[in-house]
């Protein structure tokens, strides 16, 4: 076991790796980054050498085992050198919580934008909130990960820059400028019941840092200006995935985390 | 005229017991029941009553039935969440009605201002709405968020009975708790789900023939103001009392429970061109089905008889069904014992 940290998920991983790569190279943490596309992460699992990552015949996509290699150094992952793991993009449900809240209000605090949607108590929300965390994660990463600090770094809320789009994510990223009344208090809400279902389930959720968020609980439109891809090239934004500036923050927050289990 | 002719001699297999049950196969089901009027995809419909009633509405909903939502939850909550909070069970989150005098009194309450004695029962110091307890397991923090829910669930009852065209309720209870100052009914007995009791504030009632059939003639008057071409279907829970304080024989009081709804429904089936009668009762006790419609407790009715009776019902309103009535496609079998039940409850107060 060494003390490296394993930064493992999907096309999330890339605004971590980038802003890692940002850093002065004495200053960087011992970071491993191994990160597959979103659509192929449930081929993910522990292989019969013992090591994770997908199998040799999983049906996959030309060429993503060699950019899991450019990416991680292996196509695999040894389990057994790392105590603590981060999961980055696996789809923490808080996003969800926007989409619960497009269709239902809560009393005291955010009205049903129509009148025929749900009233929820604040207990019901919250209620409803930690069923949603636990009922995204799998069992089965559990049993793959047991032994192991684990911490979710949750897929970001869209960008500000999303209320232009002409699509669902646009109707979306709308509400919340529209609909603001009791955003901010019922996402904090959630992502604290978040925290507590995750750490039942004996897993630390890391929530998006408020510092990244503007004021409809949408991620500030800095931060999705010049993202790039894991193989490192600059993407169009697509208002979920942030920049290296984003990855810092998250790094940040990682390293408080892990706190003492870091070397010096 | 001759000798042996009677007016029995031209009436159907069904008019007759030997060929209509003893030789019927239990399945053969669809015989039970020609609708009075049918429902289409048009009608908006709305659902309420005993926890048997929850069946209907799933089925309604799952035959693309255009079953009314009031309180509607966006599809990423789950129907194990939302049923655990009173919601996708009926066209309002009232939870379950078992008299007909708590619809009417629900009715009143949502169309004209009206106060109910002890709205809001406690427990461990959460608060609860004495009328629905179970819609919130978790209770709310004050008196005032249970009577503010309150104003915005009537709000939604009044959404959902000014748009009814079709109204199925479902008769459970004659046995209820009510206020001795104002006769309010509860759904409950106080001191189960919430509540304390106290027999000074509270009383045992066993609703009569006259007074369950007044009841709902007095609640149809109510709907029809609203809507005059609105139409009803009504149905008896097959499922027994789970407990009684009426002092008799739980299987005596039960028998006594259920003729009195079983006749205000043919009462109301007989007499109103707008109300029909769907013999769920009838196919779920039938002899025919010699008990194996209920499970082991002989009172939780099985997956199998709630898809049996509820295939009949879509049958007969022209949603196609594989013959004798097995159940439907995309009937969740496993989910038909999956009723939110408070009544059920009592039995944890067995001594």
């Amino acid at each position: 076991m060494t003390d490296r940290v394993l930064i493992i998920g999907t096309s999330q991983v890339g605004a971590l790796l980038h802003g890692w790569k940002s850093m002065p190279e004495a200053d960087r943490p011992p970071f491993d980054f191994y990160a597959v596309p979103v659509h192929v992460r449930d081929k993910l699992g522990v292989l019969p050498d013992g090591r994770y990552g997908l199998a040799a015949d999983a049906d996959i996509p030309e060429g993503l085992r060699h950019d899991l290699a450019a990416t991680y150094g292996a196509a695999s992952v040894d389990l057994t050198r790392y105590r603590n793991v981060v999961f980055a993009g696996h789809p923490s449900g808080l996003p969800q919580i926007h989409g619960l809240l497009a269709a239902a209000g809560v009393m005291g605090l955010r009205v049903p934008p129509m009148p025929d949607q749900a009233l929820l108590s604040r207990e019901a929300f919250r209620d409803m909130a930690r069923r949603i965390a636990l009922a995204h994660w799998p069992d089965q990463i559990l049993s793959d990960f047991a032994g192991k600090r684990l911490a979710i770094v949750p897929v970001p809320f869209r960008s500000e820059t999303a209320v232009e789009r002409k699509d669902e994510m646009g109707v979306m990223a709308r509400m919340n400028r529209d609909l603001p009344e009791g955003l901010i208090e019922l996402t904090q809400m959630a992502t604290e019941a978040f925290t507590e279902a995750y750490a039942q389930a004996g897993m630390t959720f890391l929530p998006q840092p408020r510092a990244t968020l503007g004021d409809y609980a949408l991620t500030q439109s800095r931060f999705d200006m010049g993202t790039r891809g894991l193989a490192g090239r600059i993407v169009p934004t697509d208002h979920i995935h942030m920049n290296a500036a984003f990855g810092l923050v998250v790094i940040e927050q990682v390293l408080e985390w892990l706190g003492s289990a870091l070397p010096g | 005229m001759s000798a042996l002719a009677s007016p029995y001699a031209d009436l159907p297999d069904r008019a007759f017991w030997s060929r209509g049950v003893a030789q019927r196969d239990p399945f053969d089901l669809l015989a039970l029941y020609t609708p009075k009027f049918g429902l289409t995809s048009l009608d908006f419909i709305a659902t309420a009553g005993s926890c048997f009633a929850q069946h209907v509405g799933r089925t309604l909903r799952g035959a693309g039935f255009n079953l009314i939502d009031a309180e509607t939850l966006p599809p990423l909550i789950d129907d194990a969440t939302a049923q655990t909070y009173g919601y996708r069970l009926y066209s309002a989150r009232y939870g379950n009605i078992y008299t007909a005098r708590q619809m009417l009194q629900l009715v009143d309450e949502a169309f004209e201002p009206t106060e109910l004695d002890h709205p809001v029962w406690q427990r461990d110091g959460r608060f609860f709405d004495a009328q629905r307890p179970t819609v919130e397991p978790l209770g709310l923090d004050s008196a005032d968020d249970v009577l503010a829910a309150r104003a915005d669930h009537l709000e939604r009852v009044r959404l959902v009975f000014g748009a009814t065209d079709v109204f199925v309720f479902t008769f459970g209870l004659t046995e209820a708790w009510i206020s001795r100052k104002s006769g309010t009914v509860y759904p409950t007995a106080p001191g189960t789900i919430a509540g304390t009791w106290n027999p000074e504030l509270y009383g045992f009632h066993n609703f009569s023939f006259a007074q369950v059939l007044a009841d709902f003639l007095g609640l149809r008057a109510r709907l029809r103001a609203i809507n005059p071409a609105m139409r009803f279907v009504v149905t008896v829970s097959p499922v027994p009392l789970t407990a009684t304080a009426s002092g008799q024989h739980v299987e005596v009081a039960t028998a006594r429970s259920k003729a009195v709804l079983r006749a205000v429904a043919a009462e109301l089936a007989e007499t109103c061109a707008d109300v029909d009668y769907f013999p769920s009762y009838e196919i779920i006790t039938s002899q025919a089905a010699r008990g194996r419609f209920f499970a082991e407790n002989l009172r939780q009715v099985t997956p199998e008889g709630v898809g049996a009776a509820m295939s009949v019902f879509l049958a007969a309103h022209g949603v196609s069904v594989p013959p004798k009535a097995a159940p439907v496609a995309g009937y969740d079998a496993e989910a038909a014992l999956d009723v939110v039940c408070e009544e059920a409850l009592l039995e944890a107060f067995r001594a």
